[in-house]
């Protein structure tokens, strides 16, 4: 059997050192005030059988922050710049910010947004300052799910 | 608090495209791994440049503020059909892209440029310059000269009269220091704002702001109050989201523009007479 990387390790593996550091201890840090309040607080006890889904949640909510909500400035600046001109592409040093980076980019935003909306997760669950903010979020898309499927 | 996700989607949860994260944990595991590892190499190639996209981010914002605030902007200096995007308050300005903007009223039309990472004479000595990450300058303004550096090295830099508003940018999130930080850059290159002594500025601009990607706390949030109360500048907190309102159509009117603030009549303290006599 393949071993299991924690999951914040695939998000940051190649990562430039520095945003792989801060993704790494953010995680860390808030995964900290997770378990003691799985551990503690009763109303969250039930995460206590869902551990995993609570760390690839927050590895998703750093990787949006971190990356893919800067991604989105660069795509709209890509937009302003090449519907106000007739500008192909940006130059930002050696590297050339052109329409097939762009599309790669573009690529990589909607790919993700559907992962997200394939469980129903939208992006403003992850537009927490708290970590107990977060814990209040993963309550509600417990009951969300469970009235959901009630309802069905 | 947020709301996790659309409840309105609700019925469809029970759908086959959606898939609850708690019962299909390992399923979404698996999603995320796949979709890591798809795009692996886009995130490495872009991962270094990070700071860059916040910067440009907030430098659409400025834009769309003066769109939004009536102002027609264009593009100006294209190289070879590219935007070239100045990263350092390094280089040559002419080798690189800016935009332009311009306002009519009755008869007059009035220029203006917005660069980015250009050097800003400060405004208390002219010998030295600091650098904003995004300025506005009267059209034409940028200077150069060669005996800034050690060596021959040619600084482009505006004129402190030529520079009518000034942005900085961190992609940080908020703390005490950082905010106060910034009220030193405005005092060296705008240091009428601490004394309330500028002049209004026709056609309006944005005052001096002070961007942020994190978002605030109840500490920041008082600090912002206070210096805004006292000052005219913005503090904007969390431009990923909530703080881009302020840059809509409907937002613009709530940003401060450079000029004096309108003080209450009583802000000033009442000295009490003969306390400028010479006690000896």
């Amino acid at each position: 059997m393949p071993k299991e990387y924690p999951i914040i390790n695939i998000f940051t593996s190649q990562l430039p050192k520095e945003l792989a550091v801060r993704m790494y201890n953010e995680f860390q840090d808030r995964m900290k005030t997770v378990m003691w309040q799985v551990q503690n607080v009763e109303r969250y006890k039930f995460l206590n059988d869902h551990i995993k889904l609570v760390e690839d949640i927050l590895a998703l909510s750093i990787f949006h922050r971190r990356v893919v909500a800067s991604l989105d400035g660069a795509l709209t600046f890509f937009r302003t710049v090449t519907q106000m001109s007739g500008a192909t592409g940006i130059s930002i040093g050696k590297y050339e910010f052109t329409a097939e980076e762009k599309n790669k980019l573009l690529s990589l935003t909607i790919s993700y947004r559907q992962l997200l909306k394939k469980f129903l997760i939208t992006q403003d669950m992850f537009e927490f300052q708290d970590t107990r903010e977060f814990m209040r979020i993963l309550l509600r898309l417990k009951q969300l799910w469970e009235n959901a499927e009630t309802n069905e | 608090m947020p709301k996790p996700m659309n409840e309105n989607n609700g019925d469809k949860a029970a759908g086959k495209s959606f898939r609850s994260p708690f019962k299909d944990a390992a399923v979404m595991d698996n999603e995320i791994i796949s979709f890591i590892n798809k795009y692996k190499a886009t995130v490495t190639e872009h991962g270094k440049r990070m700071s860059d996209y916040f910067e440009m981010s907030c430098f659409n914002l400025i834009v769309k503020y003066y769109v939004n605030s009536g102002y027609e902007v264009q593009i100006a200096n294209l190289k070879q059909g590219k935007f070239r995007y100045k990263c350092s308050p390094a280089g040559i300005q002419s080798n690189f892209s800016h935009f332009e903007a311009s306002i009519t009223y009755g008869a007059m039309t009035y220029y203006f440029e917005i660069h980015h990472n250009l050097p800003v004479q400060s405004s208390h000595d002219e010998t030295i310059v600091a650098t904003p990450d995004i300025s506005v300058i009267k059209k034409g303004a940028v200077k150069y000269r060669n005996d800034y550096y050690d060596t021959k090295k040619t600084l482009s830099y505006v004129e402190n009269p030529n520079m009518l508003t000034f942005c900085e940018v961190k992609h940080f999130a908020p703390f005490p220091e950082l905010i106060f930080n910034f009220m030193g850059v405005v005092n060296e290159l705008r240091g009428e704002i601490l004394d309330n002594s500028e002049e209004n500025l026709w056609p309006k601009h944005i005052a001096p702001s002070l961007m942020i990607s994190g978002k605030s706390t109840k500490p920041t949030d008082n600090i912002k109050a206070s210096l805004e109360g006292r000052y005219v500048i913005n503090i904007l907190f969390d431009l990923f989201y909530s703080g881009r309102s302020a840059f809509w159509k409907s937002g613009v009117s709530s940003l401060q523009t450079a000029g004096w603030l309108d003080l209450p009549d009583d802000w000033m303290v009442n000295i009490p007479e003969g306390i400028d006599d010479d006690p000896f």
